[in-house]
């Protein structure tokens, strides 16, 4: 039994050991060494991708599609384990605790991406947003900004919670099971009526929330500005994942599915695009600017989901994927230009090409796949996504997503623009170090690998649903 | 209407209505009181549901740990937080409509479509503790245990956040 | 009287019954116990306590109590009504629902709830928040003062009370208090399990607010704590309440680790209040015993002591009962 919970156990023995560092009365303030213990659960949940089985009285699922999404979790941890830079951004004497809330909260996605049972979700959901809402104020120089996003992630984080649960509470009335699998043999009847309808809704706006979609993106812009550098970046990556594959976990719990919920779902995906996209082109702070970036992604990944199909949940998989990548390459390049963990904004790119010519070829890389471009991976992506979208003959929402492309290549590609505009003043260069080069080429070779052989990764995803 | 539904309507309104005034009032006393109230609604509305047990943890944990809680941290923000006078009218309006869109439209949803369809005329059976104690350590065991991993997770939260904001002044 | 009863049904006029007994037996219980108190503090202050209104000054309470029926009540200007006339009404709640499902004796009981004991304690939190009330209502800074230590009393003390009633609990199986009674046929559950006991009646007495856990109403530092505000019959309310609460904590005491009302030769209701009243006159001699404790102390004591202990003794309990 011990062994299928690799993964979760290593996660959790490294939040213990952190746990135990920060009860030391003197800390020490070097703490390079987790990047080389990141690499612990992600080469163990690598190691049991194949592992499966049962736990719990069928609470706790444990299969290639969990292994996955944990692999893939315990990799943008690790990646952010790497990109972590001593800058100053955590009060030092908070950093054995910063540390161990990530891992508390990475454990927490684990949990969830292996449940299927609505209480063991709802927990494991929980323990990862109780950590989030704990770290979001952490940030160096103290002032109301980050007390306010960290207000607000509660509140919104908390009324989220109480959506899903209203809805869990119809779906435990109708199917009399927390088990998914129960649940899956009895919802399908009741999705034609509204009960069923504002069960299964209400139940996914939990991850709606997470993956901030439409009704629920209120938190993303102020807390991305709040939070500092370092936090924004795991909000704004790894939670989608676990939520991305909850959704998919519900959404496949349900074979057939009716039009109207569909048709809610094109909805509120072609809305969160529209929005995102739109309130986006106005952003001048690249945080907020990412954030309604990651509202319209949201819709688009809504795409891939309501297809109710195979390969839309593949796509689902395969653009979260992509996501992670060049939303954490768009942070990196943020990380290193705010020297003491101050926000960047627009006009701070100025000249980047000049200063630090790898900088502005990530930051260029990113963009291109966060709009979409050829030959990134945000390109395959999106192809697949409207594909499975336009097979299944939602028409209107590939049209809606094909137009949100157009207006958000203007904003990602001011990005580009700022950073090798020439018009600099100031040039002071940014010299890089190895391992901030070499985490640069990573990013970068990754996104455009995701983007030109796509195929090989799409089959193994393919596999595991 | 036996005796039976007489009672559990009037403590489904008393809910209800304790709730609204939850969500409605200015005074954050009265909005606690409320809720208290409401909490009661619900341990009644657990009685009914043939679940003691259930029922006196909510007044246990809700009304007598919870809400004093929320009295004590009140009393310690001091007086001036107490009286959030709505700014304009309209927002008066805004919180009954926010308060009501929910359940009027799960009511609606309700009278329209659930009603007709599938109302079943299950006896319930008493739920005992030694039920309760069944399903945690049993078909719910996992969630059992994660609770506590949360509650530590919060804990420590709570500490380091405590400390945290000391070392702000 | 059969006709009546025919009509309105047998269970309500039970309950009608049981509802007046219960009323009946806390204003007695008042009585006898705040007789009780003055005259043990009396004695143990080299004093006589009171003995001018008929023998012994046993109807120097009822005396008390019309004085207090007659006084004018004072409503002081700047309280918060609404808060301040709910506050003795909210405190008396708890006190008759426990006093429902407390066994007297082997059939006189109002009502057999199967979660009896935890009746009691999910009731007995209102009296925390109504005390709250009057020490926010008030609007007098030794009542809120007084309501504030009283919480944070309450809080650290409820969690012990508790925890000390579960081994017990644990070895019977059951909630109800009648259950709990019947299960002591051959011994006491004090036997088995005296460090609950003595945990109990510890928090049981911080519970009260008694000496030496008086800091929400210390006389010294906070002329009456939350009540200082109130007169008459409002007064009357929380001072009734007072000594129920007192007389509720020493039955459920008896309940759990004493029998009940189970014992030889005398009837068991007597036994029951012999029980009952033993322990009330140990809290009694308490306040003349001990000094009141400080703040810090009253808190550690019961985070640090009683709460490890009886967690400890809970898992010792959980452990034999699994191999036994």
């Amino acid at each position: 039994m011990l062994n299928l919970l690799l993964p979760e156990i290593s996660m959790l023995l490294f939040a213990i050991l952190f746990l135990f560092i920060s009860v030391k009365k003197k800390k020490g303030s070097s703490y390079s060494f987790v990047r080389l213990i990141s690499i612990v659960p992600l080469a163990i949940s690598l190691f049991s991708i194949f592992s499966k089985g049962e736990l719990f009285c069928g609470a706790y699922k444990i299969d290639l599609f969990s292994q996955l999404f944990k692999a893939l979790l315990a990799y943008g941890f690790c990646l952010m384990a790497f990109m972590f830079e001593k800058t100053d951004e955590i009060d030092e004497e908070f950093l054995p605790e910063y540390f161990m809330f990530l891992a508390f909260s990475v454990l927490g996605l684990m949990m969830l991406v292996s449940s299927v049972e609505l209480i063991t979700i709802v927990i494991a959901l929980e323990i990862s947003s109780y950590s989030l809402y704990v770290i979001v104020p952490l940030r160096k120089g103290q002032s109301k900004v980050q007390l306010e996003a960290a207000v607000k992630y509660l509140f919104f984080g908390a009324t989220a919670t109480g959506t899903m649960l209203y809805g869990m509470s119809y779906i435990y009335g109708i199917c009399e099971s927390t088990f998914l699998t129960d649940i899956a043999r009895i919802l399908p009847t009741f999705l034609s009526q509204p009960y069923g309808i504002l069960a299964l809704v209400l139940t996914l706006s939990g991850f709606f929330f997470k993956l901030s979609l439409f009704p629920f993106h209120f938190w993303a812009p102020d807390i991305y500005e709040g939070a500092s550098n370092i936090t924004t970046t795991f909000i704004a990556t790894i939670p989608k994942i676990a939520g991305t594959a909850l959704l998919i976990r519900l959404t496949m719990s349900v074979p057939t599915v009716s039009a109207q919920i569909v048709n809610i779902l094109i909805v509120l995906a072609a809305l969160s695009m529209t929005f995102g996209n739109i309130v986006g082109l106005v952003q001048k702070d690249i945080k907020r600017l990412l954030a309604y970036s990651g509202i319209a992604h949201a819709g688009y990944l809504m795409m891939g989901i309501l297809a109710f199909s195979k390969d839309g949940n593949t796509a689902a998989i395969y653009y979260i994927t992509v996501y992670l990548l060049m939303n954490l390459a768009c942070f990196y390049v943020i990380m290193l230009l705010s020297k003491r963990g101050e926000n960047i904004e627009l006009n701070d790119l100025v000249g980047l090409s000049r200063r630090a010519p790898l900088l502005a070829l990530t930051l260029a890389v990113a963009a291109f796949s966060l709009a979409g471009i050829p030959p990134t991976g945000g390109f395959a992506g999106k192809l697949f996504l409207f594909t499975s979208a336009f097979k299944e003959g939602y028409l209107s929402i590939v049209i809606i997503g094909a137009a949100n492309t157009v207006i958000s290549i203007f904003y990602y590609l001011n990005l580009v623009r700022m950073s090798y505009s020439k018009e600099a003043s100031r040039i002071e260069p940014l010299s890089l170090t190895f391992h901030q080069k070499a985490m640069c080429y990573i990013f970068v070779f990754l996104i455009l690998y995701m983007g030109i052989l796509p195929f090989g990764i799409f089959e193994v995803f393919r596999a595991a649903l | 209407m036996t005796f039976g539904e007489i009672v559990f309507i009037l403590i489904m309104l008393l809910t209800l209505f304790s709730a609204l005034a939850t969500a409605l009032t200015s005074s954050m006393i009265y909005a606690l009181l409320s809720l208290i109230v409401t909490m009661f609604g619900i341990s009644g509305l657990y009685i009914f549901l043939n679940a003691p047990f259930i029922a006196m943890m909510q007044i246990l944990i809700y009304v007598g740990a919870i809400s004093v809680l929320i009295v004590f941290a009140v009393m310690i923000a001091g007086p001036h937080y107490l009286h959030m006078k709505a700014p304009k009218g309209w927002t008066g309006l805004s919180k009954i409509l926010t308060a009501l869109i929910v359940p009027v439209f799960t009511f609606f949803v309700f009278v329209n479509f659930i009603m007709g369809t599938c109302r079943t005329d299950k006896k319930l059976s008493v739920i005992t503790t030694k039920d309760i104690g069944r399903a945690f350590f049993d078909t719910y065991m996992l969630p059992f245990e994660l609770i506590s991993l949360l509650i530590v997770v919060s804990i420590i939260g709570a500490i380091m956040l405590a400390l945290f904001s000391k070392g702000e002044k | 009287m059969n006709e009546i009863i025919n009509i309105v049904g047998k269970e309500v006029v039970r309950n009608v019954i049981g509802l007046v007994g219960v009323l009946v037996v806390v204003v007695v219980n008042v009585l006898i116990l705040t007789w009780v108190e003055r005259k043990v503090s009396g004695h143990m202050q080299r004093r006589i306590g009171p003995k001018e209104v008929g023998p012994f000054g046993l109807i120097q309470a009822i005396a008390d109590g019309i004085k207090l029926l007659g006084k004018d009540i004072i409503t002081p200007e700047d309280v918060k009504k609404p808060l301040y006339f709910l506050a003795p009404i909210v405190i008396f709640i708890p006190v008759l629902v426990s006093f429902v499902v407390i066994p007297f004796d082997s059939f006189l009981q109002v009502k057999d709830i199967n979660v009896g004991i935890l009746v009691i304690f999910a009731f007995s939190s209102l009296s925390v928040l109504s005390l709250l009330l009057a020490g926010w209502g008030s609007n007098n800074k030794y009542s809120l003062i007084g309501a504030m230590r009283s919480v944070a009393q309450n809080i650290a003390y409820e969690i012990p009370l508790l925890l000390a009633l579960l081994p017990v609990i644990f070895m019977c199986n059951s909630f109800s208090l009648k259950d709990v009674v019947e299960a002591q046929k051959g011994i006491w559950f004090v036997v088995y399990h005296p460090i609950p006991f003595l945990i109990y009646f510890i928090a049981g007495v911080a519970e009260t607010n008694r000496t030496p856990f008086d800091l929400a109403e210390a006389e010294s530092e906070l002329v009456a704590g939350f009540h200082t505000e109130y007169s008459g019959m409002r007064f009357a309310l929380f001072f009734l309440a007072e000594y129920s609460n007192i007389f509720i904590i020493c039955a459920v005491a008896t309940i759990f680790f004493l029998g009940g009302y189970q014992g030889p030769i005398l009837p068991g209701i007597i036994w029951f209040f012999i029980k009952t009243y033993a322990l009330a006159f140990i809290i009694v001699w308490f306040r003349w015993t001990f000094p009141r404790v400080r703040f810090d102390q009253l808190l550690n004591f019961s985070w640090k002591v009683l709460i490890p202990v009886s967690f400890l003794w809970l898992l010792i309990t959980g452990g034999m009962l699994k191999i036994l």
